[in-house]
């Protein structure tokens, strides 16, 4: 954008500000003006908000003669104080915000009774429901899932935490001995769903608005509005969420019922079967890459993969995963089609199992079995006829890799294979050996390669001078120690069992 | 209309407490912008008594005069989120430009939009209207409201004529309606508001 058409872009809209202010500023506001005389009457603030508004508004009539001293400055805040309290005491205020005054208007939503009235643990309890800022909420200490850590703050700091403590202690930014996790709550997945779609099952808070249930996902909530990383529009949605709102004398015994039901009963809904989902994903994955034309380059695959993983509420990583598991899911069923089996048998066993084409690209680089399958049609139909016929679990298929990559252990797959058709249960007991088998070497070779790399570690840290260890993060500095920690446990372990067996070990 | 008398402007504000107004505004407020914030709204009330006191005068309906004050306040709240909110969505790809950062160029380009509109104004025939208006856009270059009865007093002295605060309202609506049409003839404003 060139500087003169920046100009007249920000005279466009200082235009259309000059107009709307022109309508306001001389707009008399007479039905305002008495809605808010009527209002003033009718429905005060509470306490809290009244003395918060009649400070402000004392402390610019009173302090307005400019050059106070400090003793004069500290008599007109004790008269502006007194002053406070006669107005907010002058009528009886309510103690938690009215419906209309809790709720806003949000997506076209006023607040409304919830129908049918919610039935908790065998209590009904009658419910409004609509939508808060999530700044008016605030946590309950109550909560079963965080009384451990108020316990153990109580038990660290000598006194409760403070209403305003509970979210960073739910985030994990106090830290607590126990606790060596940065995200304790794990709140960070829940906040980036937030981000993305908002808090889809309402959070149930007393009158008061304390949250009996649903503290995690508002705390989940904050973290996507205080945090970093998110813009406004997913920060908007997660500022303004659907809460269902007890009435004023809900009892105890209530709130126990709805904390009791939404954490004990199960809501027998059944997710969909990752074969569906998949097969959505990739559906769309491949529409929206046929509709690019000419050559599809990798960072418009890379950007239809993320366009799709916001659409569906999943990650891009899980597109990747989708498009190759279906990808071996229809060659496993062509290849079973053409064998001639019966097709509904191949569906079924092709749906039931879906997750086996996840597992069938275990391993890395060159030595993953797809790698392998991709070239070499004959150890294909062993392994897709093994699949179908002999294999019974994800384990299993996870394990093919290690079996193939070894000649030894190949080759009892391939007696495994043969015998299939007339004797399964050999075949399965011959497969099971060669996975055992696979991962005995296995283990035998990844401990020559630990032993090069502790070789390497002693020389690192036997050479690493002491300054070096000043510019270590903090939170680096915590783990090495802990994990140096264990690991001297687990050497002294080994000394012991050592020297037990007659082995003499000098210090 | 108008007295200058500081302490009894002072005295209305007291009124204006005693009588619980502003708590009143804040319901008001919160109805009127159902997703706007307590903490604004205190301020946009607080800045309606603070606008008052340095006006000075006894007015008429002090209590409209906050209200004027208030809402202007939190529209332009409104209107200031909304540009911060804008440069992450913008399409020429200008993330983190603020454009009102520099006070000197917003400066000039208020200037140059009063100048503007006021051109257009000062070209019609109907000199009522034409009155009206621009007496509008002068309280709004001194961001002050202005009543239809301040407006019709201002419109006696400058036509030498009787003006009834309604017609004044109705002169002042012709106006803003009309301007709004050339502007959005001229593609500077959005029809309807």
């Amino acid at each position: 954008m060139t500087v003169s058409e920046d100009g007249n872009k920000q005279i466009g809209t200082a235009i259309e500000e000059l107009v709307d202010s022109a309508t306001t500023l001389s707009e008399d506001f007479g039905v305002e003006v008495e809605a808010a005389v009527r209002s003033a009457r009718e429905h005060p603030l509470d306490a809290r908000r009244a003395r918060s508004l009649y400070t402000k508004i004392l402390t610019i009539l009173r302090a307005r003669e400019c050059d106070l001293s400090d003793e004069e400055r500290a008599a007109v805040a004790e008269e502006v104080n007194r002053e406070v309290e006669e107005i907010v005491g002058s009528v009886e205020r309510p103690v938690a915000l009215a419906d209309e005054d809790f709720f806003v208007e949000h997506n076209g939503l006023r607040q409304r009774q919830v129908v049918p009235t919610p039935n908790f643990h065998d209590k009904t309890v009658e419910m409004t429901e609509g939508y808060v800022d999530i700044e008016r909420l605030k946590l309950w200490k109550g909560n079963h899932r965080i009384s451990l850590q108020i316990q153990e703050f109580e038990e660290h700091h000598g006194r409760e935490p403070e209403e305003e403590e509970l979210i960073p202690l739910m985030h994990g930014s106090i830290l607590l001995p126990s606790l060596d996790k940065a995200d304790p709550f794990e709140l960070k997945p829940l906040a980036e769903s937030i981000a993305r779609k908002g808090v889809e099952t309402p959070p149930i808070v007393s009158y008061e608005g304390e949250p009996k249930d649903g503290n995690r996902r508002i705390a989940a909530s904050l973290l996507v509005v205080y945090g970093k990383g998110y813009d406004s529009a997913q920060k908007h949605r997660a500022r303004y969420i659907r809460v269902w709102r007890a009435p004023e004398k809900t009892t105890a015994d209530q709130f126990e019922a709805i904390v009791v039901s939404r954490n004990f009963e199960r809501d027998h809904k059944k997710p969909w079967p990752e074969y569906i989902k998949a097969q959505l994903v990739v559906h769309e994955y491949e529409m929206r890459q046929r509709a690019i034309k000419g050559k599809v380059t990798r960072s418009e695959l890379k950007k239809v993969r993320e366009e799709v993983a916001h659409d569906f509420a999943i990650k891009a990583d899980e597109v990747k995963r989708y498009d190759a598991m279906i990808r071996w899911s229809e060659d496993f069923t062509a290849y079973h089609l053409e064998e001639g089996r019966d097709p509904a048998a191949v569906r079924y066993k092709t749906e039931k199992n879906f997750q086996w084409f996840y597992e069938l690209d275990a391993g890395k680089g060159d030595s993953k079995l797809t790698r392998k399958l991709d070239g070499d049609d004959e150890l294909k139909a062993v392994v897709y006829d093994l699949m179908f016929d002999v294999l019974e679990s994800g384990t299993q298929v996870r394990s093919l890799y290690q079996v193939v990559g070894n000649a030894d252990t190949a080759q009892m797959l391939l007696k495994a294979h043969e015998v299939s058709a007339t004797d399964p249960d050999t075949a399965g007991d011959l497969v099971d050996d060669a996975i055992t088998e696979a991962k005995r070497r296995n283990v035998k070779r990844r401990s020559i390669g630990f032993e090069a790399f502790l070789k390497g570690m002693v020389e690192r840290l036997g050479t690493t001078p002491p300054d070096q260890w000043e510019k270590v993060d903090t939170e680096l500095l915590l783990q090495v120690r802990r994990v140096a920690t264990s690991t001297l446990g687990a050497i002294e372990g080994e000394e012991k069992v050592r020297t037990e067996h007659g082995e003499e070990i000098s210090s | 209309m108008t007295h200058k008398t500081e302490t009894t402007a002072k005295a209305q504000c007291e009124d204006l407490i005693e009588e619980h107004f502003p708590e009143g505004l804040i319901r008001t407020l919160q109805r009127k912008f159902p997703t706007g914030r307590f903490q604004d709204f205190e301020d946009a009330v607080a800045e309606g008594f603070v606008k008052f006191l340095a006006k000075d005068e006894v007015l008429e309906t002090p209590a409209g005069y906050v209200t004027v004050v208030a809402i202007h306040c939190i529209q332009r709240l409104f209107v200031r989120a909304a540009k911060e909110a804008l440069p992450e969505g913008d399409p020429d790809g200008e993330a983190g430009v603020e454009p009102w950062a520099d006070p000197t160029a917003e400066k000039v380009i208020g200037e140059a939009t009063f100048g503007f509109v006021r051109g257009i104004v000062e070209t019609w025939q109907s000199l009522n209207v034409r009155s009206a208006t621009l007496v509008v856009l002068e309280a709004v270059e001194l961001e002050e409201p202005i009543s239809s009865a301040e407006l019709a007093e201002e419109l006696e002295s400058l036509l030498g004529e009787d003006v009834l605060p309604d017609t004044a309202r109705q002169w002042r609506k012709r106006g803003l309606d009309r301007l709004r049409a050339e502007l959005h003839e001229l593609d500077e404003v959005k029809e309807e508001k």
